[in-house]
């Protein structure tokens, strides 16, 4: 299903996975250390890809995966994490916002009553549910250290003495605004139950990670903006020494999250651009302008998906398609089948190997 | 009380002989009958407790499953048919409004009966909207997709589709105590690791 083979000790891997709507990214730091970055599905069996493939390579992932970050509650970035993190018993889990205890706890809560007796559409926050009672289930891996930590502008997660990694985001007017807005969705006797909100893009995280020489940048569902956040927060105060030859695009290439000072401080001339689509909504990303965009900037352009794949009319969506059409227009699914896209480098190699697993496919190919 | 006013919108099935409504994309129509009223009452009940305790009826999708070929002894549950019919086929959806722009909406669904449970995407146009739900209509909130095929003693085949946003209570004071407790449980629960 997906590559079978696992790195060696001395090779840097990043993995991107997506359906078409959801992505997942999987760092191997060398010495058999992985971290995860967000999660998604697989459609139409529902299996979570990161799993899956580090299974396949026979990866121990109670033990190899140090860290598992939600950059943002949406869900399709989030969409079976707490799988992963259930079997990552060593795993440090990042969260986008700083919030105590009690703040996490009324967020998942809130979440839960609002939602009673609604079907599985409902519950932006139900892998968080699943998060906490992972959390109350188990020790931290690291006796005296907490199990949950918090992203922020230019905050290291966590290191050892060839890796590290950090976040470039949210900036702490957009913590700030996050917590106004939990601070808004708790229950008030006799307000009118409504869902609760989903997070908004300027809390994702944005990681920027070291292995050896190599540098990354994820960069989540970062916008650009607004103010003192996003994107322009992170060049304000960011420069680093070595710019990243890999860049997870953010916001699957859309050009609210795009920023000029990224591409010319953060990123070096002959990076390789990794693209998780977003079939979901009116105008599905990326865009052909999109991507021609990215194809300008980068060396390489690959991507986890097509943005519009064509859909198999089988009996199931036919049907469905005839009876939701009644009122609806562009009746879809919701995803497909998940790609994979595999870049790895030995330490001390220049340049980098990509293959790409169907449904997965390159824009641009470094010449 | 989940009795949330909605749209409703019928057409013809343009493979059956006699069939009285145009194959072109159906249009919308509206105002709402009470009997209108009357069906989504039937079927758009919501399970949260608040709203069960006011309900008057609690939906078993199974059972209705099972009952939809029922003769109902007259009509109409829209303006067509007016004679006797039969209800020939039901499917129902729960949608989430994911997006919404200035004339339309993208929203995901889940089929809760009828058929697979897949979850699919679509947009419907903004108008669909009852004035009634104008205050229900925000990114987030659920609604409830039904379609239903209908025969009428003549054979013609109908079909009926109608979009009915969730109504949901308010918070009571015993929703707040426990909210209240399970926040604690949960923060006790996690303080150590969080």
């Amino acid at each position: 299903m997906y590559f079978s083979d696992a790195p060696s000790d001395d090779e840097v891997e990043v993995s991107i996975f997506g359906p078409g709507r959801g992505e997942s990214c999987l760092i191997h730091l060398g010495k058999s250390e992985w971290i995860v970055i967000d999660s998604c599905k697989s459609r139409p069996d529902g299996h979570v890809p990161v799993l899956s493939y580090l299974d396949g390579l026979g990866v121990d992932i109670q033990r190899a995966v140090r860290l598992v970050v939600a950059t943002h509650a949406h869900d399709d970035h989030i969409e079976g994490i707490s799988s992963i993190f259930e079997r990552a018993e060593a795993a440090f889990f990042v969260l986008p916002v700083a919030m105590s205890p009690e703040e996490f706890a009324a967020l998942v809560v809130t979440d839960r009553a609002a939602s009673l007796g609604l079907g599985s559409l409902r519950r932006a926050h139900k892998e968080y549910a699943k998060i906490a009672s992972i959390l109350a289930s188990r020790p931290s891996p690291v006796p005296g250290v907490k199990a949950v930590i918090f992203a922020g502008q230019g905050r290291t997660l966590l290191d050892s003495a060839n890796w590290a990694v950090t976040s470039l985001s949210p900036s702490d007017e957009a913590n700030q605004r996050a917590l106004q807005s939990l601070a808004s969705r708790l229950a008030v006797q006799g307000d009118r139950i409504y869902p609760t909100s989903r997070d908004p893009n300027e809390l994702a995280c944005a990681l920027w990670i070291e292995a050896g020489e190599k540098r990354l940048l994820f960069g989540g569902d970062l916008l650009a903006g607004p103010p003192n956040c996003g994107w322009s927060a992170v060049v304000a105060s960011f420069r680093p020494t070595r710019p990243a030859s890999i860049f997870k695009i953010p916001h699957h290439g859309s050009p609210g999250a795009h920023h000029e000072d990224v591409w010319s401080n953060l990123v070096s001339d002959d990076s390789i651009a990794l693209l998780t689509p977003f079939r979901g909504g009116r105008r599905p990303l990326p865009s052909p302008t999109d991507v021609e965009r990215i194809a300008s900037l980068a060396s390489a352009v690959y991507a986890s998906a097509p943005t519009r794949p064509g859909e198999v009319m089988d009996v199931e969506l036919r049907r469905a398609v005839s009876a939701v059409g009644a009122l609806g227009h562009n009746v879809r699914r919701l995803g497909g089948p998940c790609g994979q896209v595999r870049a790895r480098s030995r330490f001390g190699e220049e340049g980098w190997r990509v293959e790409v697993l169907d449904p997965a496919l390159s824009h641009k190919v470094a010449s | 009380m989940n009795t949330g006013t909605g749209s409703t919108l019928q057409s013809g099935n343009p493979t059956t002989p006699g069939s009285t409504l145009s194959s072109e994309r159906p249009t919308f129509s509206t105002p709402l009958t009470g009997s209108h009223v009357r069906v989504r009452r039937e079927t758009d009940l919501v399970s949260h407790p608040n709203v069960l305790s006011e309900s008057t009826r609690d939906v078993d999708h199974a059972t209705e499953a099972t009952s939809v070929k029922r003769r109902l002894a007259s009509g109409p549950i829209s303006s067509e048919p007016t004679e006797p019919y039969l209800i020939d086929g039901l499917e129902k959806w729960e949608g989430i409004v994911e997006r919404i722009y200035s004339k339309q909406f993208s929203a995901r669904l889940i089929r809760t009966l009828g058929g697979d449970s897949e979850e699919l995407e679509a947009e419907f146009d903004s108008s669909l909207v009852a004035s009634s739900d104008r205050d229900l209509y925000t990114e987030g909130a659920i609604f409830y997709l039904t379609v239903r095929t209908v025969v009428n003693n003549r054979g013609n085949r109908h079909r009926t589709a109608s979009v009915a946003f969730r109504r949901s209570g308010r918070w009571t004071s015993a929703d707040i105590d426990k909210i209240e407790s399970d926040i604690d449980a949960l923060t006790r629960a996690i303080a150590d690791v969080f």
